[in-house]
């Protein structure tokens, strides 16, 4: 195979030059991408990309590079380049580490995945824009109606015995409707993530977004004050997918998370438990090892309301004395060892999300948060979000709401939560992990109104 | 890099599969980054970027496709598979390459791949300023990343165009902690321009900036909430204008007749103090490139003159839809990406008013100094914007700190109430994320006053 020559040539020279240790990370991925726009394919994309990052260890300190060529004319430049950015590091934490097992490569695909025909794709993507417009004539276009496909293969190897690879698929079809009303225009967009072609339909998002944009047409702010709510499960795993990175040691290290110097406190409703589970089958991306060959295992994070553990890589669990999750993970070619939850969650309650509006006497129904990049601080878990959803009166959906902030901080709402919900929803995955929550009651939130 | 005559066999494949016009775009790119965290070098980088996208035009719509392959066999394999509805075309014409030479604007004295251990002192000096600055910060994280761009652009009407691009960055971020209360400010600075950049720049202003605004947060009380008097600072302030009408100029939704600015040139969109630029060719500025990346020359567009909306910002295949030119704003991130209508810089232009004035005439409001991130729904014009410092104004006065605060509202509706435009133009520099990437842009203003804005904050009182 092609990698291990690159890999042969690339330990040999490294050893001339006096490395310790050095490691091949390798990664190849093919993508389709699709949008429709009145009845236009707007967008059709066909991709292919690959390359290489270098990880050596010399004289005790590790330096990277990465390349896109991804041949033998790169190994020099690299090896140049590690031994520079190496000698300058100020942290010496970071070791190239071997495997506990040897492990078989890891196949989480779906063949029926396997082609390079999109016509039936395009043509119910197309089909869909008529259907979506025929719920509401107020529904007047489809802003988003994208498909994309994708095929990931990774391989490391690294001169401490490190040999594995794996390969990933899925596909992911957002759709959002437009609904105008003379000068008023609202959207609303859902997201379907699935592996097996067969499970690509656009109906149940349809019936969603096409109520959820027509009743904002009419929605109100509520008046400003302190409300009990429910976020339901796609808002609240958007939220904690927002939040994801006060897990991990990395940000609890460098001060970065509120999590720092919590563990076997109680943070949370004895209601919340958070777990990180790399096998669980509802979600998106299953793996059996991370990005440095540990093998990854189920854990609980947040126990009964009790915060157990961080996320490590072999990096912090050193540091900090803590034992190594299996999350070191790398985004990509072009980022360093880092961390990433595999697939966290909120351990899903007994209540059906129908039960939870019926109990709530008067509050809110959240089914969007925005600006959840910039409205939220991990450090000092403070958030202020604009948000929309429905108003709850004795158990019953009243109007829709819109034009409010919610706001507060993370440990507030783990301590808040009153009801978790049997209706656990997974998120779109980001690449290396997903975030998934059910549907949450939590109580005293403060809302900013009219 | 490659060879022409595979250029031209690539495109004369894209053509004769039914296009009518076929592009190339070529990118080698040498990227440096380094990262600072309590005053230790903890990350560093140093790799390539490498690879071809093929754009392909039918009429008004088009495919893509990008490789890191550049074998003249994978590149005819991958436009064969791009092109799905294929239309045998025997009357195939590419013309010959005439090399275009851009002029370049952008002076370059000391590259920027030279000594690592330069970027290195920077980091430290910007660090100390910072920790210096009050013994509430707690931590520091300096960002400095740099990246040297060459790029071949072609395309089936003969044009041929080489160009390189050369940026480099620094950016501060303090934590200040006091009694389990954090906050964090944050400062950056960059430019298209070589290391000589740094020679003009206060690196220990940046530094205490960041922590004074960390500090200044601190045990702030939360900004209140409602409908009113907003003033925001010059600079990176213009994100607002950025956001909430920039997105919507682009030619991107506006060709599609999704922007709420479609339609509307010649029309009033905006208070009349309101001049509204966007300029690609300002010498060595972060937004700034010779050429855009379907390589027409950029240059300097008049979006809005007085209040009345004068001109799109255009790209190539979008400009075919419209039946208008293209406006040299087709940019992209990468290869990996299929250029599309994009800002360079993009400002207010100065007004008549002085920071005081507009202070002193604002008898209650919220004067935000500095403004973080936010978002724009296009669909519908919809802003949210956080800031990251924000002061109460009390009888014309700049009164106290106040945090959390979030500026909600529509594009349309911001414009018009622009009731004060200072004086003071600065640019900000930032990088902005939207269909064909995340691209270099600079935003810009004078300090300006709105007068009726929904202020989301958490606080009932006044």
């Amino acid at each position: 195979m092609k990698l291990n020559e690159l890999y042969d040539l690339l330990n040999k020279k490294a050893t001339d030059k006096g490395f310790e240790k050095i490691e091949l990370f390798y990664q190849e991925s093919r993508e389709f991408n699709s949008k429709v726009f009145r009845s236009e394919v707007e967008k059709y994309q066909i991709a292919e990309e690959s390359g290489v990052s270098i990880r050596g260890q010399y004289k005790g300190k590790i330096g990277y590079f990465y390349s896109e060529l991804a041949d033998d004319s790169i190994v020099d430049e690299a090896l140049e380049s590690i031994i520079a950015t190496s000698q300058l590091m100020d942290v010496e934490d970071e070791k190239i580490i071997g495997m506990e097992v040897v492990i078989e490569d890891f196949e989480d695909f779906d063949e029926s995945l396997q082609k390079d025909d999109y016509k039936s794709i395009i043509d119910e993507m197309i089909k869909n824009e008529e259907k979506l417009k025929k719920y509401d004539e107020r529904i007047t276009d489809l802003p988003y109606n994208m498909y994309a496909e994708m095929e990931n293969f990774t391989f490391i190897r690294n001169s401490n015995g490190v040999k594995l690879s794996q390969k990933t698929n899925l596909f992911y079809y957002v759709l959002s409707a437009l609904a105008k009303d003379g000068d008023k225009a609202k959207t609303a967009m859902g997201i379907l993530v699935d592996r097996n072609q067969e499970k690509f339909t656009g109906e149940n998002l349809m019936k969603t977004i096409a109520k959820e944009s027509v009743d904002l047409l009419s929605a109100q702010a509520v008046d400003t004050g302190v409300y009990n709510i429910i976020l339901r499960n796609d808002a609240a795993a958007e939220l904690m997918d927002a939040f994801s990175g006060i897990f991990s040691a990395e940000m609890v290290d460098k001060n970065m998370s509120v999590l720092k110097d919590k563990v076997d406190k109680k943070i949370g409703n004895s209601l919340l438990t958070i777990l990180d589970n790399p096998f669980e089958k509802n979600a998106h991306m299953h793996r059996k090892f991370d990005d440095e060959g540990t093998l990854t295992k189920e854990k609980t994070l947040i126990d009964e309301g009790v915060l157990k553990k961080y996320l490590h890589n072999s990096k912090t669990s050193k540091k900090m004395d803590m034992d190594n999750t299996g999350n070191g993970v790398r985004s990509g070619i072009k980022s360093l060892l880092g961390i990433s939850h595999t697939n966290l969650y909120i351990k899903p309650g007994s209540k059906s999300f129908k039960d939870m509006i019926l109990n709530l006497e008067k509050g809110l129904l959240i089914t969007n948060l925005q600006a959840l990049h910039s409205g939220l601080n991990p450090i000092s878990g403070d958030f202020s979000l604009p948000a929309q959803g429905y108003l709850i009166e004795s158990g019953e959906i009243m109007t829709a709401v819109d034009n409010i902030t919610i706001a507060g901080n993370v440990l507030d709402v783990f301590n808040d939560i009153e009801e978790i919900g049997n209706d656990l929803y997974f998120y779109l995955p980001n690449g290396m992990g997903s975030v998934g929550s059910p549907s949450v009651k939590v109580k005293n939130i403060n809302v900013t109104g009219k | 890099m490659i060879k022409q005559s595979v250029i031209q066999n690539v495109l004369f494949e894209a053509l004769s599969l039914g296009g009518d016009f076929a592009e190339i775009f070529i990118e080698n790119r040498f990227n440096n980054s380094f990262q600072m965290i309590g005053g230790k070098i903890e990350k560093g980088l140093k790799g390539r970027d490498f690879g071809i996208g093929v754009r392909i035009y039918f009429g008004t719509n088009s495919v893509y496709t990008y490789t890191n392959n550049l074998e003249q066999d994978n590149l005819v394999k991958m436009v064969r598979k791009a092109v799905y509805m294929k239309k045998n075309n025997d009357k195939v014409q590419v013309m010959p390459f005439i090399e275009v030479f851009t002029k370049d604007r952008h002076h370059i004295k000391n590259s920027i791949q030279g000594n690592d251990f330069e970027k290195i002192e920077l980091m430290k000096k910007i660090s100390q300023a910072a920790f210096g600055y009050d013994e509430v910060i707690k931590q520091v994280v300096a960002n400095y990343v740099d990246y040297k761009q060459e790029i071949i652009i072609a395309n089936s009407e003969g044009m041929y165009i080489e160009d390189q691009r050369n940026r480099t960055r620094l950016m501060v971020s303090a934590s200040a902690e006091s009694k389990g209360d954090i906050q964090t400010g944050s400062m950056n600075k960059g430019a298209h321009q070589g290391f000589e950049f740094y020679e003009n720049v206060d690196i220990d202003y940046m530094g205490k900036e960041a922590s004074r605004i960390a500090k200044t947060a601190l045990h702030s009380k939360y900004a209140p909430s409602g409908k009113m008097p907003v003033v925001i600072d010059n600079g990176f302030g213009g994100v607002l204008f950025h956001e909430a009408s920039g997105h919507g100029l682009e030619a991107t939704s506006v060709a599609k007749g999704i922007s709420v600015y479609s339609g509307k040139k010649g029309q009033k969109i905006a208070s009349e103090l309101v001049t509204a630029i966007d300029d690609g060719t300002i010498a060595n500025a972060w937004g700034s490139q010779n050429v855009d990346d379907e390589g027409i020359a950029t240059q300097k567009n008049i979006l809005i003159e007085k209040g009345i909306l004068k001109s799109y910002l255009i790209d190539r295949l979008n400009g075919r839809i419209m039946g208008e030119k293209s406006t040299g704003s087709g940019r992209r991130q990468s290869y990996k990406f299929a250029p599309t209508s994009r800002m360079t810089n993009t400002y207010i232009d100065n007004g008549e008013s002085t920071f005081n004035e507009i202070i002193e005439d604002t008898e209650y409001g919220l004067y935000t100094k500095y403004m973080g991130g936010g978002s724009v729904n296009p669909a519908t014009g919809e802003f949210n914007f956080a800031v990251m410092e924000g002061y109460m104004i009390r009888n014309g006065k700049i009164a106290e700190a106040v945090r959390g605060a979030t500026l909600i509202g529509t594009g349309f509706e911001a414009l018009e109430n622009i009731d004060k435009v200072g004086n003071n133009l600065e640019h900000g520099q930032g990088m902005c994320g939207s269909a064909s990437g995340s691209i270099p842009v600079n935003v810009g203003q004078p300090t300006i006053r709105i007068k009726s804005m929904t202020v989301g904050g958490r606080s009932e009182e006044r």
